[in-house]
């Protein structure tokens, strides 16, 4: 009785487990021209080609693939372009389609601190504490460095 | 001699609800909520609340994470059970709507507020089930 509500228990949790993972991977239904743009985006983003990765998460999100990860990666591309205001705004809707996404609240964290608004940072950093504490280490440091870029594409390593 | 059948659940506060024909109906969204209220009080999900109430700018995220792990979890019992079934069933259905209008509409039907609207929809009709059926 009692494993058995613990076997239930994790059959429960585990889709949880697995959804917490990064932001370099697609959720199942994406067409596969979005997922192919979306990985060359991918490409490009651990080369820090900003401009061309911009260009084919936009051709992702054009063919379809409106999922969570596309629009972070979207936003990161455009705040390292120095467009902040418009990071701020796909972080938000990375957010709507995906509340709990640890990932795009720190970075919309760190976009808040890019533009210099501490306290709206801060407010993202109590959400990220709540849902990865490794995550809210390095976000933490980087509030105290004043600092968005610390340590902030620990993915791409 | 029989006892007449109103007599008969004489001793059952009229609260109860423990007819056979609704059971199905009051399992499964009983067996979700009472989960999922667990998962919110005891099963380390209460973070992961909190973390969604300050995402939509719920006032007060943490008591109100607290308020509604008890509430699903209360429910799902009195879902599952048929005791103080339709009071449960309203403030479920509430939450549901709540759950649809706050969180869930950006993300579309399919895989957004589908399963929200089941269960919204079915415990509303629990709620409106005349006593002991």
């Amino acid at each position: 009785m009692r494993s058995g509500l613990l076997i239930l228990i994790t059959i429960i949790l585990l889709p949880v487990a697995v959804r917490a993972a990064d932001v370099t991977e697609v959720p199942a239904g994406v067409s596969t021209t979005a997922v192919k743009a979306f990985r060359a985006g991918l490409e490009f983003h651990k080369a820090k080609q900003w401009a061309s990765a911009v260009k084919e998460y936009e051709r992702a999100l054009a063919l379809g693939g409106r999922f969570p990860e596309a629009f972070n990666n979207l936003a990161y591309c455009y705040r390292k372009l120095g467009q902040v205001d418009k990071a701020i705004e796909l972080y938000k809707t990375a957010i709507q389609l995906r509340p709990i996404f640890p990932q795009a609240h720190d970075y919309l964290a760190r976009a808040y601190l890019a533009k210099g608004d501490r306290q709206a940072a801060l407010r993202e950093y109590e959400i990220v504490r709540r849902l990865d504490s490794k995550l809210a280490h390095c976000l933490w440091a980087a509030i105290q460095k004043n600092d968005p870029d610390y340590n902030d594409m620990p993915w791409s390593n | 001699m029989s006892i007449p059948a109103s007599k008969n659940r004489r001793w059952l506060p009229s609260t109860f609800n423990i007819q056979p024909s609704t059971f199905f109906l009051r399992l499964g969204p009983g067996i979700v909520f009472l989960l999922h209220g667990f998962l919110k009080l005891f099963g380390g999900h209460h973070d992961r609340t909190v973390a969604l109430f300050l995402t939509v700018n719920i006032p007060l995220a943490e008591p109100a994470a607290w308020l509604i792990g008890a509430l699903e979890f209360v429910g799902g019992l009195a879902l599952i059970s048929g005791v103080f079934l339709r009071p449960f069933a309203a403030l479920l259905a509430v939450e549901m709507g709540a759950a649809i209008v706050i969180v869930r509409l950006p993300q579309g039907f399919l895989g957004g507020w589908e399963f929200e609207l089941v269960l919204l929809l079915v415990c509303s009709g629990l709620a409106f089930l005349p006593k002991h059926r």
